[in-house]
């Protein structure tokens, strides 16, 4: 009996079939590797969904390649045990074993169980060939998806590039029309300046009016008040008058000296001077006391630079006017002018000065 | 009392002027003095007096319309008995803006101080020196025009008055008449410069001496005329001049008065004074001199009969020794400001006589003075 185990026909197709899956496997399986999503550059890009779909789908792929490993790993086992069964069954041993029941018997169990191994070999072949379809179905949809990730993530990366096209010429505009707006600021800030300033004068000037107005009013009334009050004194006096008394109306006052009105009159004129100089011909002053002057009444108009203007003299009434002249070619200084007037009169010795603005 | 007398008086004087505020204004030197022996020196003597330069007197101003000012000034001396004299009565006009015109009785504007020479408080003196201060036609009646203006910082004042005089004096009356004034004065914040020129027909009638002058008449008409002050022509000459710095002030006048053909001297006088002002005191110093003891009439009289040459010598002499006089006085005063409007006053004055031997006589006076 022969020991030597002689493939039939049969079996040696099913052995080229198995080796065609095991290199078809392989082939995937190598492919499978170069494929993985762990090795795509662009995996990281992804969207988190998905990531989250492709490492549900690389799950999905170890796992069957786990299986498949598996089963790979039983189809080996079965072809190992099929190359014993058929060193086995060689036509020496063979032989031999027609010559007895028990090898005969072995034949028959190493046939079934050859059958039954053909048999669990198709089913693996099957199982590892849907598996291989899954497997193709799926890295056909990695694929996609990553072939959709990477359009969303070239989509995203030119979205974005535009994005900071426009964000820099959005940026290079706006930071244009703010030098525009920066200098428009300063012009602005600067007329706002000069707009508070003539503000501020025209308050000045207005709050010095007003307090002038205010202080005639106070003037007025103060005169009105006296005159009431010499009124009454007249009255009294008349009411201790002797019948020849009757026509005489004056009145004896021991007042302070004082004076009870001051104004002055800039006459202005038409010329115009860069240095902000003023064109002012003449101006006119009148000045009243609560007394009559004996002899003169001196005044001087001080400037604004401390300067004496001009001086005048005048025969001292109750009510004096003055005139002085300034030069209009030269031009006044804006500001406040001083108005000093004195009195050298023994009994009348007065000296006060005013103020106006020009 | 007196001075409700006096406001009385003035309120009277101003009576006419309906509708018209009448100012009061006042003023009183109370001084006192002796001398240091029995020379008489201005009045004084080893006796304190205070009736020789005392007064009282109220000044009233009242507008009559907006150009025309109506002023009185009554005034009693001690020296007088306080009998009170109407000083001052003269109507202003204010002919324009720089001058005014004055017609009534009115001060001779022949001095620095004439228009305040008894107002006590307006200068640093107890009396304004007597040599130059004291002539005998002061007040003048007639009008007086004053122009005051400005040429730049310098202010310039011109005065010039026309009238008649008359005032009682050494036993007699002096009478002026178409007396003239002319005064320029140029001042700035600090110096002023002012000269005065007057003339006037001066008569002096005193009965002593008439009498005198009509024998020396009697005996030479031509040499009586000379002699007799009935219409002469009087001169007067007049140059003051201060620098006033505030702290300090040094001030001179000079005055020349010359009746040409007459008995009377030619009199010159002159002072310097000069003080500081510290706080409310004010120490100063004067010197003033007066020269009038020029023997008039010799010439004239060189020209008559030496008979009559030798009668009339003594009464030319006499009658020169009767106005003749010269002196120095050098004096310290120290002013107070007591008060607002009060100062106190003191002075010691050194009164030399040159024309006696140099007679030396201490004169010490106080004064209070008052304004209002």
């Amino acid at each position: 009996m022969e020991n030597s185990f002689k493939p039939s026909p049969k079996l040696k197709v099913l052995m080229g079939i198995a080796a065609c899956l095991v290199l078809i496997s392989l082939y995937f399986f190598i492919m499978a590797m170069i494929h993985s999503p762990s090795d795509s550059p662009n995996s990281n890009a992804h969207s988190n969904i998905s990531s989250s779909e492709i490492a549900a789908l690389n799950a999905k792929i170890t796992s069957i390649e786990n299986q498949r490993t598996a089963l790979q790993a039983s189809l080996d086992e079965k072809q190992s045990l099929i190359e014993e069964l058929q060193s086995q069954s060689a036509p020496a041993q063979c032989e031999q074993d027609e010559q007895s029941d028990t090898l005969l018997e072995e034949k028959n169990v190493c046939e079934q169980r050859l059958s039954s191994a053909r048999t669990e070999l198709s089913g693996t072949q099957r199982s590892l060939q849907t598996m291989a379809s899954e497997l193709a179905v799926l890295k056909e949809q990695n694929e996609e998806l990553a072939q959709v990730s990477t359009e969303n993530t070239r989509e995203q990366d030119i979205a974005a590039q535009e994005s900071e096209r426009l964000a820099a010429e959005t940026l290079a505009l706006m930071t244009e029309e703010n030098a525009v707006l920066v200098a428009r600021i300063a012009e602005v800030e600067a007329e706002l300046e000069e707009t508070k300033q003539n503000v501020v004068d025209s308050a000045s000037l207005n709050l010095l009016q007003l307090q002038l107005t205010s202080a005639e009013d106070e003037n007025t009334r103060l005169l009105s008040q006296l005159n009431e009050l010499q009124a009454q004194s007249v009255q009294q006096s008349e009411t201790e008058q002797t019948p020849s008394d009757e026509g005489d109306d004056s009145v004896i006052s021991f007042n302070e000296l004082a004076h009870t009105k001051f104004e002055a009159s800039p006459s202005l004129c038409a010329t115009e001077f860069a240095d902000g100089r003023i064109c002012v011909e003449s101006v006119e002053v009148e000045l009243s006391f609560n007394f009559n002057p004996n002899g003169f009444v001196r005044f001087r108009l001080v400037g604004p630079d401390g300067d004496t203007i001009d001086r005048q003299s005048v025969a001292g009434r109750t009510i004096n006017t003055v005139s002085f002249d300034l030069d209009p070619e030269d031009g006044a200084l804006p500001g406040e002018y001083t108005v000093e007037f004195n009195i050298d009169d023994v009994f009348n010795n007065y000296k006060a000065s005013e103020t106006f603005v020009l | 009392m007196k001075k409700v007398l006096l406001a009385t008086a003035i309120s009277m004087a101003l009576a006419s002027q309906a509708q018209a505020e009448v100012r009061i204004n006042g003023f009183a030197n109370f001084v006192g003095g002796m001398t240091g022996s029995d020379e008489s020196v201005y009045g004084y003597d080893d006796g304190v007096s205070f009736s020789e330069e005392s007064l009282f007197a109220l000044q009233a101003s009242s507008d009559i319309n907006d150009r025309m000012t109506a002023t009185v000034q009554i005034l009693a001396r001690g020296v007088d008995d306080y009998d009170v004299d109407f000083e001052w009565a003269y109507i202003t006009y204010q002919a324009t803006n720089n001058t005014s015109v004055s017609a009534g009785r009115f001060r001779l504007p022949l001095f620095r101080f004439s228009d305040s020479l008894d107002v006590g408080y307006s200068h640093h003196w107890v009396a304004a020196p007597r040599n130059v201060y004291d002539i005998p036609f002061n007040d003048l009646d007639g009008f007086r025009v004053d122009y005051s203006n400005f040429v730049g910082n310098w202010e310039f004042e011109l005065g010039a008055a026309y009238g008649t005089f008359k005032n009682d004096v050494a036993g007699g009356e002096i009478k002026g008449d178409n007396a003239y004034i002319a005064s320029a004065e140029i001042s700035n914040d600090w110096f002023s410069l002012r000269g005065v020129y007057g003339g006037a027909k001066t008569t002096f009638d005193q009965a002593q001496l008439n009498d005198i002058i009509g024998g020396v008449s009697a005996a030479s008409p031509s040499f009586g005329d000379f002699l007799a002050i009935d219409e002469d022509t009087a001169n007067y000459y007049g140059v003051g001049v201060e620098i006033d710095q505030g702290s300090w002030f040094i001030g001179a006048e000079y005055t020349e008065i010359d009746i040409e053909e007459s008995y009377t001297p030619n009199d010159t006088a002159w002072y310097v004074t000069a003080g500081l002002r510290a706080g409310k005191w004010t120490p100063s110093v004067t010197y003033e001199s007066f020269e009038g003891d020029e023997v008039k009439g010799l010439d004239e009289l060189a020209q008559l009969p030496p008979e009559l040459q030798a009668a009339l010598r003594p009464v030319v002499f006499g009658l020169n020794a009767q106005f003749a006089e010269s002196y120095d006085v050098a004096t310290v005063s120290l002013r107070y400001e007591f008060d607002t409007n009060v100062a106190l006053k003191a002075d010691f004055s050194r009164y030399t006589d040159t024309l006696n031997n140099d007679t030396e006589t201490s004169l010490g006076r106080v004064a209070i003075n008052y304004v209002f």
